[in-house]
């Protein structure tokens, strides 16, 4: 799967969110997109997930994302959302993560063996199977983020988008989050706080600021004192050992 | 054992439906022996001559439609406040609550007085009923979008509904005729007295479609739960399921306003205790609710009928005078649990 954006602008009102934006997204690699608050990574992640319109300036596999049937982005790109209104907190957690499979489904079929059979492997496969039958409102925030994932999962998709999946969240389940998404089979775009995350898990890097990409590579290239200041203003340590990146503050 | 839960519980409350609304059908303003109604059943079910014809009347003409109407109603209504709750995304919608039954009563008394959408052959009263009430959904779920919080929902009900309780009230009053002004109590705290067959068997439709479409439609109603953006997200058009919700909803609706007048709050509290028992899947939710909301009419009208006998209560207060305190101890708890 390939996802390109192409000189992409957004505008609410008078206030430029985007400018000019362009990225390229493919392969089994994780991107992690980083920047000061403000600087669009959220709105560029809504334009790939078509919450806003993309007006033709995303595509994916060359096809622009507006002309591509709901149902079928769906199967293709699951969005892991974070959960949040009321009636949810009595459903079960194997209800919760079977919604993962409606856009296999024709309005008005039920679910089948098909979708239960893909549901108990996943939930299996996410240590699931025990709290299946809980209420989630019973759940902890890592757990329910693990329902989430798994939601995504069983919508077998081709790539996952995340928007800060790891605010809120204590660092045992970051980085179990973290180590699932490196054994998804599959691309995986996400925006993130966290840098010292995203220095050890993503293969790629869009540095964002104001609107625009301000830089774009590995890890090792981008998260270092230079370029960390000319994103966020601030001055950092960077400290590297046995390869690896560990940022200061 | 797990597996038969919810079967355990819709059998039971079937077994709870039936008993009561066989119980309700001794009590009444006319104090009637136990074996005039056993009587006229028996003639009912295996024909032949009833003993006194003219109780056979009352039991099978005034309160077998009566208690089958509030049967019937209150489960029609428990549904709706499950749908719009599903449709808001909050659980203190309800149609009472948000205004659509007083958009609904100001339809139907538009057409009783004013003589609205006269070129209707049939079913005027219920049309007129239906647009009110569908303009009112419309509104609530137009000016809510996809905020989630339950002050802004409430407090856009309150608005709707106080608009159209007085447009119902100013079509009441502008009316020369007498009787019909009367009848403003009726379209404002509703009531089941007069209750006839006719009524039954539209309510009936209206149940069955609600009950065949819920089965129809329950794994979309189960994603909306997740929130507007994860349906949208998972392919669902929500746009078009929310507006065959809003159809729905105002069309029942519509149905039991123009046979029984407002009745609030049943839509809130048995759906509320429901989703504690049998969960919120709706598969579930909505079986047990129709069950226990017809239980719970039943009853409220039974009381309504006999407490300050030979004067009838309206419904209305009954049920809101149990619902009110259970709404304002919803409200209480989303308060707390909001503020973490």
């Amino acid at each position: 799967m390939k996802i390109e954006v192409d000189a992409l602008s957004f505008s609410v009102g008078k206030k430029r969110i985007l400018s000019g934006v362009s990225a390229r997204f493919e392969g089994r690699r994780i991107y992690g997109i980083i920047g000061p608050n403000g600087s669009g990574k959220t709105t560029l992640l809504r334009h790939l997930y078509r919450q806003y319109p993309a007006n033709g300036h995303v595509r994916v596999d060359g096809v622009p994302v507006e002309q591509i049937p709901r149902r079928e982005y769906a199967r293709r790109i699951a969005v892991m959302m974070q959960m949040q209104s009321f009636a949810e907190s009595e459903l079960r957690v194997c209800e919760v993560v079977r919604t993962g499979r409606y856009p296999y489904k024709k309005v008005m079929l039920p679910y089948d063996r098909e979708d239960e059979d893909i549901l108990d492997e996943v939930m299996r496969e996410t240590s699931l199977w025990a709290l299946r039958d809980r209420r989630v409102s019973t759940l902890s925030g890592g757990e329910l983020q693990r329902v989430m994932f798994a939601r995504c999962l069983v919508q077998r998709p081709e790539a996952i988008l995340l928007d800060e999946p790891t605010n809120h969240l204590d660092i045992q389940y970051r980085i179990e989050l973290m180590k699932r998404l490196k054994a998804f089979d599959g691309m995986t775009v996400m925006t993130l706080h966290d840098l010292n995350l995203a220095a050890r898990y993503c293969d790629d890097i869009y540095l964002m600021k104001d609107g625009t990409i301000l830089a774009e590579g590995a890890p090792s290239e981008l998260l270092t004192p230079e370029w960390l200041d000319r994103a966020f203003g601030v001055r950092v340590d960077v400290l590297t050992r046995d390869g690896e990146i560990f940022i200061g503050l | 054992m797990k597996r038969y839960y919810q079967w355990i519980i819709c059998l039971a409350l079937a077994l709870l439906l039936c008993a009561t609304a066989f119980g309700a059908l001794f009590w009444g303003a006319a104090s009637l022996a136990r074996g005039d109604v056993l009587d006229a059943l028996r003639v009912l079910v295996t024909g032949g001559e009833a003993a006194n014809p003219n109780l056979y009347n009352l039991v099978v003409m005034v309160r077998l439609p009566r208690v089958c109407l509030c049967v019937l109603g209150g489960a029609v209504l428990s549904i709706v406040g499950i749908l719009m709750q599903t449709l808001t995304g909050n659980p203190l919608a309800e149609p009472y609550v948000l205004g659509v039954s007083s958009g609904a009563s100001a339809g139907a008394a538009g057409a009783i007085v004013f003589r609205w959408f006269a070129f209707l052959p049939v079913g005027r009263v219920v049309f007129s009923a239906f647009v009110g009430s569908f303009v009112a959904i419309a509104l609530v779920v137009a000016l809510q979008g996809k905020s989630t919080s339950p002050v802004r929902l409430v407090l856009t009900g309150m608005g709707v509904s106080a608009f159209f309780q007085a447009a119902t009230t100013l079509i009441i009053y502008s009316s020369s005729n007498e009787a019909q002004a009367r009848s403003a109590q009726y379209w404002l705290t509703g009531s089941f007295s007069g209750s006839n067959w006719a009524d039954v068997r539209v309510t009936l439709a209206a149940l069955l479609l609600l009950l065949v479409l819920c089965r129809l439609l329950e794994k979309e109603l189960d994603l909306l739960l997740l929130g507007q953006d994860a349906a949208a997200q998972s392919g669902m058009n929500v746009r078009a399921m929310q507006l065959t919700l809003i159809l729905l909803s105002a069309l029942a609706v519509s149905v039991v306003v123009s046979v029984s007048g407002l009745v609030g709050f049943v839509g809130l509290i048995i759906p509320h205790i429901m989703r504690r028992v049998v969960g919120t899947a709706h598969r579930w939710l909505v079986a047990a609710s129709a069950l226990a909301g017809g239980c719970f009419l039943n009853l409220a009208d039974t009381v309504a009928r006999t407490a300050f006998a030979p004067q009838e209560m309206p419904i209305g207060v009954m049920t809101a005078f149990i619902g009110a305190p259970v709404f304002i101890l919803m409200i209480r708890r989303i308060y707390h649990e909001n503020r973490g």
